[in-house]
């Protein structure tokens, strides 16, 4: 606001638009003495200012003790404090390739969080692989682990909860052990999520690798027709594809489908669907 | 440039020690967006792992909590929200300018008794439900105005909205939320209302009284 010895000092109607910027400290010095001159002289304004007031008093009060950090509303709990602890020492993946990966370059660099977060939303309309390689990478707690349910269970325990059977490859043989199962959702439609620990050196690389992600998802109505380098295994053909800076693939049994996310090189990708599902026949 | 190292130790320490700060106040808000602990729990570990990937486009001695707060609406707008659902309840008349005059009438009679304030005696649940009830748009503005008490020009930061449309849905949310305090208010009896629906605070002394 400008310093205008000519400006005419506040009145009663912009009090009453105002009150609450007022109150709640957005007013700079000039306004607010201009408002406290004010309010000093007009009985009116001052009660419904401090009305006003008592009730702003009496909410935030009410909200603090509803849901401020001596409530339980307003506490996070120690298990999501660990489970984020764990997710930034598994976030092992070059931060920086995940984040970038689906973008230009000029894009990346001009954005900030919001505007990132915004792109990534709705810049097109996402594959199968990006939406599954996005989930994965969000690296959400399982709803079963095979240390509690044994690993044969986990697929059973998905009954009731998708309307399909979920038969996942046989990955042991590689080397590749479940750890658990939780329900994701593809387009708003249930579908069962199993990770995977990969051995230790599955394709010699330096470093460790972390968790492969397996959806496992009906399609009747194809809605998921993928793109990607086309590799025959066997009867089934196995689409090989990058996504969010993942390897994916992706390939169908009639009408499930099925998406495996890794952070392993396309070739080590390749040669463990490979393996995982001639192990099946 | 684009930096290809990974977030050394040292980044990781620094940011651990500011994300855990803030945590309580994160999840506190991401449980009233989502209104469901689960989601909310979700929506947090988005938010902070999404905040550590772009860490280093975060600004040294800048306002990091206004920072995460951004992500973490920004994350739940994008992935938690149902949009169409609750857009419409709340894209009315919110482009009018702040006129409507200071506080409901109902809260004014009810703030007129300094010693017992109508709020004083409803219980927190009644509260979390009076909050979670609020549509989308006005519980972010309440939330983030009177609970994590950001500043006007923060909130429109962090929602990427003018700081006009902050103040008007401010507006309209408190009244929204003083309304249905006063109603849980009624419904336990320490306020009763009148046939017009209007508070008649004699009513409830005198029944208070016996
Ligand atoms: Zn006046």
């Amino acid at each position: 606001m400008t310093l205008d010895p000519f400006r005419p000092a506040m009145d009663c109607a912009e009090i009453g638009r105002s009150a609450e910027a007022l109150l709640d400290g957005e007013f700079d010095d000039r306004e607010r003495a201009e408002a406290e001159a004010h309010l000093s002289a007009c009985d009116r304004c001052r009660g419904a200012v401090e009305k006003l007031a008592r009730t702003r008093t009496a909410v935030r009060e009410k909200l603090r003790a509803a849901m401020g950090p001596s409530s339980p509303h307003g506490r996070a709990p120690a298990a999501l404090r660990a489970r984020i602890a764990e997710a930034l020492d598994r976030d092992r993946l070059p931060w920086w390739r995940r984040a970038l990966a689906p973008l230009p370059l000029a894009a990346a660099a001009a954005c900030a969080a919001g505007a990132m977060l915004v792109l990534w939303t709705h810049g097109k309309a996402d594959s199968l692989a990006e939406e599954t390689a996005a989930w994965h990478s969000r690296d959400l707690p399982l709803d079963v682990t095979t240390a509690s349910l044994g690993p044969d269970s986990v697929a059973r325990w998905f009954r009731g909860k998708v309307d399909f059977n979920t038969r996942p490859p046989e990955f042991r043989r590689a080397g590749v052990k479940l750890l658990g199962g939780r329900v994701s959702s593809i387009r708003d439609r249930p579908c069962a999520y199993m990770r995977y620990e990969l051995p230790p050196s599955a394709d010699g690389a330096q470093k460790p690798h972390g968790p492969l992600g397996l959806f496992i998802l009906d399609d009747p109505q194809h809605r998921f027709g993928e793109a990607g380098r086309e590799v025959r295994v066997g009867p089934e053909t196995v689409r090989l594809l990058n996504a969010r800076g993942y390897n994916v693939a992706v390939w169908r049994k009639n009408e499930i489908v099925y998406s495996l996310v890794s952070d392993m090189d396309e070739p080590s990708l390749e040669r463990l669907v490979e393996a995982a599902l001639s192990a099946q026949r | 440039m684009i930096d290809l190292r990974r977030q050394s130790d040292r980044t990781r320490a620094e940011f651990e020690s500011l994300v855990q700060q803030h945590l309580d106040t994160l999840y506190a808000a991401a449980l009233r967006l989502t209104r469901d602990g689960k989601d909310a729990e979700d929506l947090v570990q988005d938010a902070v792992l999404r905040a550590y990937r772009f860490f280093d486009k975060f600004e040294r001695g800048t306002n990091f909590r206004a920072w995460i707060f951004k992500i973490l609406t920004n994350t739940f707008i994008n992935r938690y929200r149902r949009v169409v659902k609750e857009r419409s309840l709340v894209d009315g008349p919110e482009t009018e300018a702040v006129t409507e005059q200071f506080v409901s009438r109902e809260a004014a009679e009810q703030a007129a008794d300094p010693e017992r304030h109508f709020l004083d005696q409803l219980v927190s649940d009644d509260v979390v439900k009076a909050i979670d009830a609020l549509p989308i748009d006005f519980r972010m503005v309440v939330i983030l105005a009177d609970l994590q008490e950001f500043s006007y020009k923060e909130i429109a930061d962090i929602l990427a909205i003018p700081v006009g449309t902050v103040m008007s849905r401010l507006f309209r949310g408190r009244r929204l939320l003083e309304k249905a305090l006063l109603a849980y208010a009624a419904e336990s009896g320490h306020v009763t209302t009148r046939a017009d629906g209007s508070i008649d605070l004699e009513a409830a002394r005198r029944r208070r009284a016996t």
